[in-house]
């Protein structure tokens, strides 16, 4: 997973360097999110664990 | 105040901001190689979040002064500061040791929580200036070849983070908690 996030990020920072703007920041909101989906465990974990 | 002006100081901050970025990802990995500090899953989420911020400074200088490239850094300032803050919670309660080193009295993840936040309002004011989007010319930032070697910095970073995430976790899911000074999983043999 995290190193599909970091994949997904060298493709943006290589898009935008090639001129690809609007193209880079697509994928860099679809990289966002995957970052948000693999944080939002380490929460719900520990509050499974609190409850 | 003129706008020429008002550009030129946007991309001076812009600038400013990406070598304090830099330097930050920079200490992190210094840490990681130099005290074999191995990166926990939630300090590569705070790195990827810095990346994120450095990618939306350079689209400024390498696209022109733009509302979206804001955005990008705002959107991963905040992802940053949420992930630090949980990390900060983990650690809060007495007793409790944290996650490796402190440096200057505060641990690496307390640090990236405070520089979020300033990175945060920082941008905000910055993106408040109306004076920088008016349609008269809005270039990129004029020396291109700094922009290039900034890209280079960026990519290599990235691919660094990438190295260390693919030798500690591979395609799956990262170990909770990696044991300081122990061999990477992929990459020892």
């Amino acid at each position: 997973m995290m190193a599909t996030l970091y994949i997904l990020l060298l493709g943006v920072v290589l898009l935008a360097a090639f001129g690809k703007r609007k193209l880079a920041l697509y994928l860099f909101a679809a990289s966002l999110a995957l970052a948000v989906a693999i944080f939002i465990p380490h929460i719900t974990s520990e509050l499974a664990i609190e409850l | 105040m003129k706008r020429s002006f008002v550009v030129n100081v946007e991309q001076l901050f812009n600038i400013l901001g990406l070598v304090g970025i830099f330097s930050t990802l920079a200490l992190a990995l210094s840490f990681q190689l130099i005290f074999k500090e191995l990166p926990c899953p939630l300090c590569l989420l705070q790195r990827f979040g810095f990346l994120g911020v450095a990618l939306g400074f350079l689209l400024n200088l390498r696209f022109g002064l733009r509302p979206s490239h804001y955005a990008t850094v705002q959107l991963s300032a905040l992802f940053t500061g949420f992930v630090a803050l949980r990390q900060v919670a983990l650690h809060v309660i007495p007793g409790s040791e944290g996650y490796g080193d402190p440096l200057f009295g505060y641990h690496l993840y307390t640090w990236s929580f405070i520089l979020s936040m300033v990175i945060l309002i920082g941008s905000t004011l910055m993106m408040g200036v109306d004076a920088q989007y008016q349609r008269v010319e809005n270039k990129p930032f004029k020396a291109s070849w700094l922009t290039f070697v900034l890209f280079v910095l960026l990519g290599l970073f990235v691919v660094s983070d990438l190295t260390t995430v693919f030798c500690q976790c591979g395609f799956g899911m990262c170990p909770a908690n990696p044991i300081a000074g122990g061999p990477p999983t992929q990459c020892a043999k």
